[in-house]
């Protein structure tokens, strides 16, 4: 075993612990490797910073508080360019702050995960209490043409895998991923398991010590020039040369970084995409959910189904980009779309888009701060039965 | 002159004493005036005819020069550049 | 043919500069390299950030060395995490005045607070330049700007004597007509340990300067001289014979704990080893 795991297997034994959720993901990022956090305090992420500030010393790691999101996110991209994982954490309106740099980390080609941990908005809201209201902010909150991905954990233990696959992706595409949890999740208590370190796949970015900037390769992901190492590399949020030098004069220059940057996570959609789905052979009636309200919603199906219905369920966990393909096929089948989630609308937009018009589309939505219950969604099932 | 000629020409401005010599890359001088006006010594006089739309600073007092390097650190385009005959300063 | 041996340390694929003839910045630009060969370190062991704006591009992309061109106002931000990546190497940010004290004036005084082992060089030309010469926090009172038109009616904020108060080390402040002095300071910077800033009046004539009676380099040049007064003098002197003078030299020189040091005690102590 490497040090990294053997001292990882020293501080953390391999057994079951009871942990927050927002706990979970600190000691995911430590599993893959995280050696840098910088963030700032906001309800209900916190305490992902308290964990980080107290763990990270212990693996070598360093953890930073800055003045403000903005610098948050400035320092871990600027820290993932000295070669460190590095991520931070928030919530709603601290995310809404950090949208320029993450497009500014998505041009550049910077690998960063960063946790947005959702409570109720708009603007100030209602600070203390989860919500869903995110999901498309994820996915366009920065401005221009650009891609993203976004995954989503519905229990405590995902939280752990889900931040290290984060990482994993981020660090493999050179681009920043977005780990879309919420408040609820966030503050839940759950039983889970830590896992042997070896058990724990890491990747590591692909890094060459003299690179001619945007050198590319089959995946469309160029070695990326790390600062320190004599490579003299210019890191630009402008339109930029395959050199990694501004051109924003020529048209063709600019389209081929754009595209190129979109063609790099449509190429590996493949392999980021990743969903749950249950009794979707026969089902009539498909109930699509992310996050904590995926919960409640497979505890309805399971209601239903004992009843005889013939529902399906199906979760996407990487919520950008949606796992199209798979939904495509399944939706084929089904009369109607259910789609409960704690905004007033949001992934089933994105739904609607994968969807005949002759399919019924039926949304149930809460906001509130009051996560969906069984009964209510069992309740709009009945419904369309 | 041939296209090839103009386009070759790396011309520089020159004031030569014994002891040293002054040199202004053409190419880089964008004719800002500064040097006339820093130089302590008057060294620089500003041309009476635009080349390139340029006036620029001719060396043309250089034995005045005491070699203070004021110039040549001012100079916001790196274009200037002195040596003392016998050390080799430039590259 | 010889050419002047500064050129060394810059990306010569992309002379001459798009900098206005008379600005500033290519003066600033040729203190650090002297200060950089006179010091003798190694372009190896620099690392340059930068934001927006016309002094952003000084170390980008012309010096030869890592350089991060990043969002306006946040380059201190980016250099912090920069610096705690690699701490052995020279952090050195170049940017303007709308750019770090404007937008950025958090980061910058964080920064000093914290005292980071980053060197910033802060060019005030008290105008927001690249994007067509709007006045700016620096800007003096009642000067024309094209968003000013009538006279600025707000004060100029002295960065120098802000950072000075937020707890840097070292804190200079020269003009573009002191180039001397600059290439000292900026030594004396790059060796300090702990948070250091220059601060570099300089002359955008084409913006700043061709609205405000001040048409060419030179005039502003000429300027410069004029009314700076050394430190030592300023202060004895009130409020009336400062109006319209730039206070320049050495306002802060001292040592306190260092950010970075003291961050990496802590790693050291409590770091686990495998056995």
């Amino acid at each position: 075993m490497d040090v990294e795991k053997k001292i990882l297997k020293k501080l953390y034994p391999e057994g079951n612990y009871f942990m927050l959720g927002d706990d979970a993901v600190a000691y995911g990022a430590i599993f893959a490797g995280c050696k840098f956090y910088a963030g700032y305090p906001i309800t209900p992420a916190s305490e992902i910073a308290e964990t980080l500030s107290r763990e990270l010393p212990r693996v070598g790691g360093v953890y930073i508080q800055m003045e403000d999101e903005i610098a948050s996110i400035a320092a871990i991209i600027g820290a993932s360019w000295t070669g460190l994982k590095s991520m931070t954490a928030t919530s709603g309106p601290g995310f809404s702050l950090m949208q320029e740099n993450i497009g500014y980390a998505i041009m550049t080609e910077t690998p960063i995960v960063v946790v947005d941990v959702q409570r109720s908005g708009p603007s100030t809201g209602q600070a203390t209490k989860g919500a869903q209201g995110d999901y498309f902010q994820a996915r366009w909150g920065t401005h221009g043409d650009h891609p993203a991905i976004a995954i989503s954990p519905s229990s405590v233990q995902e939280c752990f895998w889900l931040t290290i696959r984060a990482f994993n992706i981020s660090e493999k595409l050179r681009t920043p991923v977005i780990l879309l949890m919420d408040g609820i999740i966030g503050h839940l208590r759950e039983q889970i398991k830590i896992p042997n370190p070896e058990e724990v796949d890491v990747f590591e970015r692909k890094v060459k010590a003299k690179v001619k900037a945007k050198e590319s390769e089959d995946d469309l992901v160029p070695p990326m020039p790390v600062f320190g190492r004599g490579n003299f590399s210019h890191v630009t949020g402008s339109s930029h040369r395959d050199d990694g030098f501004r051109d924003v004069y020529s048209p063709s220059v600019h389209d081929k970084l754009v595209r190129r940057l979109h063609e790099k996570i449509a190429k590996s959609e493949a392999e980021i995409t990743q969903f749950e789905e249950k009794f979707t052979d026969d089902s009539e009636i498909l109930v699509v959910s992310w996050g904590a309200s995926a919960r409640p919603s497979l505890g309805a199906v399971l209601k239903a189904r004992e009843d005889g219905e013939k529902i399906g369920f199906f979760r996407p966990i990487t919520v950008h980009p949606f796992p199209e393909k798979r939904f495509r096929r399944l939706a084929k089948g089904a009369r109607v779309v259910i789609v409960p989630e704690m905004n007033l609308g949001q992934l089933i937009l994105e739904v609607e888009r994968f969807i005949n018009d002759d399919i019924e589309l039926i949304g149930v939505n809460r906001i509130g701060g009051v996560p969906l219950t069984v009964t209510e969604i069992l309740k709009a099932i009945k419904r369309v039965i | 002159m041939s296209i090839a000629e103009i386009l070759d020409r790396r011309d520089y401005l020159e004031g030569k004493t014994e002891k040293l010599k002054i040199l202004i890359d053409k190419r880089l001088c964008k004719a800002c005036d500064i040097c006339i006006e820093v130089c302590p010594h008057k060294v620089f006089r500003r041309s009476k005819i635009d080349e390139d739309g340029k006036f620029y600073p001719t060396p043309s007092d250089v034995e005045k020069c005491k070699n203070c390097g004021l110039c040549e650190l001012t100079c916001p385009d790196f274009a200037i550049t002195i040596f003392e005959e016998g050390k080799e300063d430039g590259c | 043919m010889k050419k002047y041996r500064m050129r060394k340390y810059l990306r010569e694929e992309f002379l001459p500069t798009t900098m206005c003839p008379g600005c500033g910045g290519g003066t600033v630009l040729n203190a650090f390299t002297n200060a950089l060969e006179q010091l003798s370190i190694d372009p190896k062991d620099l690392v340059l950030v930068s934001g927006i704006g016309c002094s952003a591009w000084i170390p980008s992309p012309y010096m030869k060395a890592d350089t991060l061109h990043t969002t306006h106002g946040r380059p201190i931000a980016f250099a912090t995490g920069i610096k705690i990546g690699l701490p052995n190497k020279y952090v050195v940010v170049i940017s303007g005045d709308g750019d770090l004290a404007g937008i950025g004036a958090n980061h910058l005084i964080h920064a000093a607070r914290r005292n980071i082992d980053i060197t910033v060089i802060l060019v005030n030309n008290f105008i927001y330049g690249m994007t067509g010469g709007q006045v700016a926090p620096t800007t003096p009172f009642g000067a024309k700007t094209t968003t000013s038109p009538y006279g600025n009616i707000e004060h100029p904020m002295d960065i120098s004597k802000i950072v000075a108060a937020a707890g840097a080390s070292y804190v200079a402040r020269w003009t573009t007509a002191h180039p001397f002095k600059l290439v000292e300071s900026i030594k004396k910077a790059l060796k300090k340990k702990g948070f250091s800033l220059v601060e570099v009046i300089s002359q955008c004539p084409v913006q700043y300067g061709r609205r405000n009676d001040l048409r060419t380099a030179v005039d502003m040049l000429k300027l410069f001289r004029k009314n700076s007064v050394l430190v030592k003098r300023a202060n004895r002197m009130d409020a009336k014979e400062l109006e319209g003078k730039f206070t320049i030299g050495e306002f802060v020189d001292r040592t306190k704990a260092e950010f970075v040091e003291e961050l990496y005690k802590i790693t050291k102590e409590v770091r686990e080893v495998a056995d």
